[in-house]
Formats: C-alpha cells, sequence, structure tokens
C-alpha cells in the first residue's frame, strides 16, 4: 500500500512539476511573441523608408525589403499556427511550447536584423 | 427612515452632479498643432481606402458626418486582440442602434485575413456591417494609417509613436481629429472610454 501511495505521490509531484514547467514556458514565448510584435512596426516603417528613398532599384535594396516581408509573413504565420496547448498530455504539451518559443525567438531575431539591415542602408544615403 | 433620507438625497445629487460635470466637459484635440497665418492646424486622418468584410470600398466619405472608433487588429492573435475584441463588441453593442457612430477595425495580417475571412470573422462576432467595418487594404497603407494614429494616440507625448500592439481604441471625430483613445484590453477604461464617446456624440451632435 505504502509502494502505491509513494508511486501515486511521485506522478502528482511530477505532474505539478510539469505544469509549472509549461507555464513558465507559455509566459516567456507570449513574452517573446509581443516584444517581437512591438517591434513590427519599426520594421515596417523602416521599409517604408526604403521604398520612399530607394524603391526597389538595386538588389541589395530587393534583399533587405525580402527579408522585412519574410519576417512579417514569418509573424503572421507563427501567430496563425499557434494554438495554446490545452489538450495535450503534459509532455507533449512541454515539447510543442519549447518549439513554439524557438520559432517565435527565431522571429524576433530575424526581425531586429531586417530592422538593422535597413536602417544600415539608409544611413548610406 | 429620516436617518436614511438625507443621505440617500445627497447620494442622488451627488451622482446627477458628477454625470453633468462629464457630459459637460470638452474632449481635446490630441496630437501636435500648427499655426500657419494665425490658424491652428490640428493634425487630421488621412485619406484612406480599405476594403470591409462585405467587399465594400470603405474610405474618409464612409465616416462624413460620423464619429467612429478605430482599432488595428488581426484575427489569429494569440494574446491581446480577443481581449480588446470582447471590448470593442461592448462598445458595438451600446451603441448598435445610434448611426452617429461606426466602429473601423483594421487588419495588419492583410495576408491571412482576406474578404472572407473577415467575413467569418463578422459573422461570428454577430455584428451588422454598416455598423462596424472590418476592413483589409495595401500593407503598407495599413502601417501607415496605424503610425498616423498611434503617433496621436500616446501617453507620453515624447514618445516615438506607431503600432505597438497595444490593443488601443482610438475615437475620431467629424472633422477627422483623434479626441480620445484607451487601452482596449481594460474594461474599466473602456467603460470611461464609452463616456468619452458621450461627451463627443453630445459635443457634435448638439440637441436642437
Amino acid at each position: 500500500m505504502y509502494r502505491n501511495l509513494s508511486i501515486f505521490l511521485f506522478l502528482l509531484l511530477a505532474s505539478c512539476g510539469g505544469q509549472a514547467t509549461l507555464e513558465t514556458l507559455t509566459e516567456e514565448t507570449i513574452t517573446i511573441h509581443d516584444e517581437a510584435m512591438a517591434n513590427l512596426a519599426n520594421m515596417n516603417r523602416v521599409k517604408r523608408e526604403l521604398k520612399a528613398q530607394y524603391g526597389d532599384s538595386t538588389q541589395i535594396i530587393q534583399d533587405v525589403l525580402l527579408q522585412i516581408k519574410k519576417a512579417d509573413t514569418d509573424m503572421m504565420a507563427w501567430m496563425a499556427n499557434y494554438k495554446a496547448p490545452e489538450d495535450m498530455p503534459i509532455e507533449d504539451a512541454i515539447t510543442y511550447m519549447e518549439a513554439q518559443k524557438a520559432s517565435i525567438s527565431q522571429n524576433r531575431d530575424d526581425i531586429q536584423a531586417a530592422i538593422d539591415a535597413g536602417k544600415k542602408l539608409l544611413k548610406n544615403e | 427612515m429620516n436617518k436614511l433620507f438625507f443621505p440617500l438625497l445627497l447620494s442622488i445629487l451627488f451622482v446627477q452632479c458628477v454625470s453633468e460635470v462629464d457630459t459637460d466637459r470638452k474632449l481635446p484635440i490630441l496630437g501636435e498643432r500648427d499655426v500657419v497665418n494665425g490658424d491652428t492646424i490640428y493634425p487630421t486622418v488621412r485619406d484612406f481606402e480599405f476594403m470591409d468584410q462585405d467587399s465594400q470600398l470603405i474610405n474618409n466619405q464612409t465616416f462624413d458626418g460620423k464619429i467612429y472608433m478605430v482599432d488595428f487588429f488581426f484575427i489569429h492573435c494569440p494574446t491581446i486582440c480577443p481581449k480588446v475584441k470582447a471590448q470593442a463588441k461592448r462598445i458595438y453593442d451600446k451603441y448598435e442602434n445610434d448611426e452617429r457612430l461606426v466602429l473601423l477595425s483594421h487588419s495588419i495580417d492583410v495576408g491571412n485575413d482576406t474578404v472572407p475571412a473577415l467575413k467569418r470573422y463578422a459573422d461570428k462576432l454577430g455584428i451588422r456591417t454598416d455598423r462596424w467595418h472590418l476592413v483589409t487594404g495595401d500593407h503598407d497603407a495599413i502601417y501607415e494609417i496605424a503610425d498616423d494614429y498611434f503617433s496621436v494616440a500616446k501617453e507620453d507625448p515624447n514618445s516615438p509613436g506607431g503600432f505597438d500592439h497595444s490593443g488601443r481604441l482610438i475615437l475620431v471625430d467629424k472633422n477627422r481629429h483623434v479626441r480620445a483613445f484607451c487601452d482596449g484590453t481594460d474594461p474599466e477604461e473602456v467603460t470611461r472610454f464609452m463616456t468619452d464617446i458621450d461627451v463627443l456624440l453630445k459635443e457634435q451632435f448638439p440637441e436642437k
């Protein structure tokens, strides 16, 4: 009987720990998403400035405009595909959220990289 | 009974007095103003042309003689938009039969939020197109007009403007001036914002 109780307690604690990990992961992922979203307007402002000043006259401008478009599209795709893992077993949910966090972190970095690339070209005016 | 009568009377008079003061106030015109040849020029909403959930062309003329509420959203939004849409629906429900106010929501996800997608979303919300336009259009034009609105609708006049995923609701008057805004995720702020709408309605549609 003690053995069964021990197993039950172990599973209960493991489950609580998993839930806490999932909540932290979800919170971190949404925070990264909100940061990236806040930067989206900056990126699109850089895009408009580039187009206003240069059109798509050179390959390097076209490349940066493409980089901006990809970062924007990736963000929209991430949001369209993201679903809070409410009905998944805890371990699957953690794996899913780890992948989502990695994906949105990459997107946040891509947005910043696109802004930096655009601003560099604007500085070289 | 006497003990209760006077406190009750005072409370009623106080509430009456506060609400009178509230609706007598005037909303400021927001944004940096210029003075040209002695005339004060206020920032105005630029010309725009978008398409709503019924494939109708929506432009400045759509709002002639009306005040309107503006926001920016996207259907697949995991955080702020559902909260904002719930609050905007409160505004819609309150003013659904008041044709002096119209709602205008711009999708910033032009790739996914197509006209049919907006239509499905509108049906899910249970809204009438003539009272609440959900629009899409040219990507840059939407971001440009968002920058216009948000450069005016901000707490700190020195902070850089721009769409910041804040879920802000913005109130525009008949003359294309931004007059008020609120955090659309906060039910209490939205309640205050609805008082601002009443104040603007009273100013722009005086009873004769």
